[in-house]
């Protein structure tokens, strides 16, 4: 990977590549993004889905139960509407699979934002929004500072905070 | 006197924004109804707001709450805050404005 990043978040999803866009989220600190397919940026290190980084997605919970033993899954992305149990969480911690969480439901249930904030560890959570245009761009500060709200807990920020060597660890894991 | 910080919030509307940004306001807590957000300056697309520094991560918490706003910059002064405004913006509509008067003389 040509990138050196240091500083700066992840954005975990995005979906459409415009200079805008890139732009938007340079300025709120984003320095890296996971992009669905491979793409050509100005500013932001872009990692692949599937290339850079094995995921695989859970629409319900059985299926979680399935991949979460399969050990080339970095990152299970889960269905935002149906929470996971504790003992999911303790079972993906175990063999270190990291839960993407689309954030972009929740932001308008948060009830159901504070359920999954209940029974999910911040170590194992990785929060992600579709970025498709630039009204989808949000400051992980906003975002870390929401979610500390809803949750009560001031580890709540980490997930956001260390995303970015989350995902240097999931690369160089790819690569090893 | 309580010190305030000021955010800068970038959004296609900053006008509405603020409108919603008011409306959620009181979820920040009793302070809100003791030290009101102040509106500082809109900047094309830039909101300059000021709240206590104490609602600070709560007020944070609001804006990620609103479609189509977020927050840039945090400065310490509404005059700082100003200042950054006018450096960031998106001056897109003030060359329309130009644009406009050249035409009509």
């Amino acid at each position: 990977m040509a990138f050196v990043v240091r500083r700066g978040f992840v954005e975990w999803d995005l979906a459409v590549v415009t200079p805008e866009v890139e732009r938007a989220l340079w300025e709120v600190g984003v320095r890296a993004a996971l992009l669905r397919r491979e793409a050509e940026t100005e500013r932001l290190a872009p990692f692949v889905r599937g290339v850079d980084i094995n995921w695989a997605e859970a629409r319900g919970r059985d299926k979680f139960n399935v991949v979460v033993y399969r050990e080339e899954v970095q990152i299970i992305r889960v269905n935002p509407l149906a929470p996971l149990t504790h003992d999911q969480v303790r079972t993906a911690r175990r063999y270190g699979k990291y839960i993407e969480l689309p954030l972009k439901p929740l932001l308008k249930d948060l009830p159901l934002l504070a359920k999954w904030l209940e029974v999910l560890e911040p170590e194992v959570v990785l929060f992600s929004t579709p970025v498709e245009d630039l009204r989808d761009v949000k400051s992980p500060l906003d975002v870390a500072a929401l979610l500390v709200e809803v949750g009560r807990d001031e580890r709540w920020v980490e997930p956001i905070k260390n995303a970015l060597g989350v995902l240097t660890e999931l690369v160089a894991g790819r690569d090893g | 006197m309580a010190k305030y910080r000021y955010l800068l919030i970038r959004a296609e509307d900053p006008a509405d924004c603020f409108a919603k940004f008011l409306e959620r306001y009181m979820l920040t807590g009793f302070l809100s109804l003791i030290h009101p957000p102040r509106l500082v300056a809109i900047y094309d697309d830039v909101l300059v707001v000021g709240i206590p520094r104490e609602s600070l991560r709560a007020a944070r918490a609001v804006v990620a709450l609103l479609e189509g706003c977020r927050t840039v910059k945090v400065r310490g002064s509404a005059k700082k805050a100003k200042a950054t405004a006018a450096s960031i913006r998106n001056k897109t509509r003030a060359h329309q404005v130009h644009s406009d008067e050249r035409y009509q003389n």
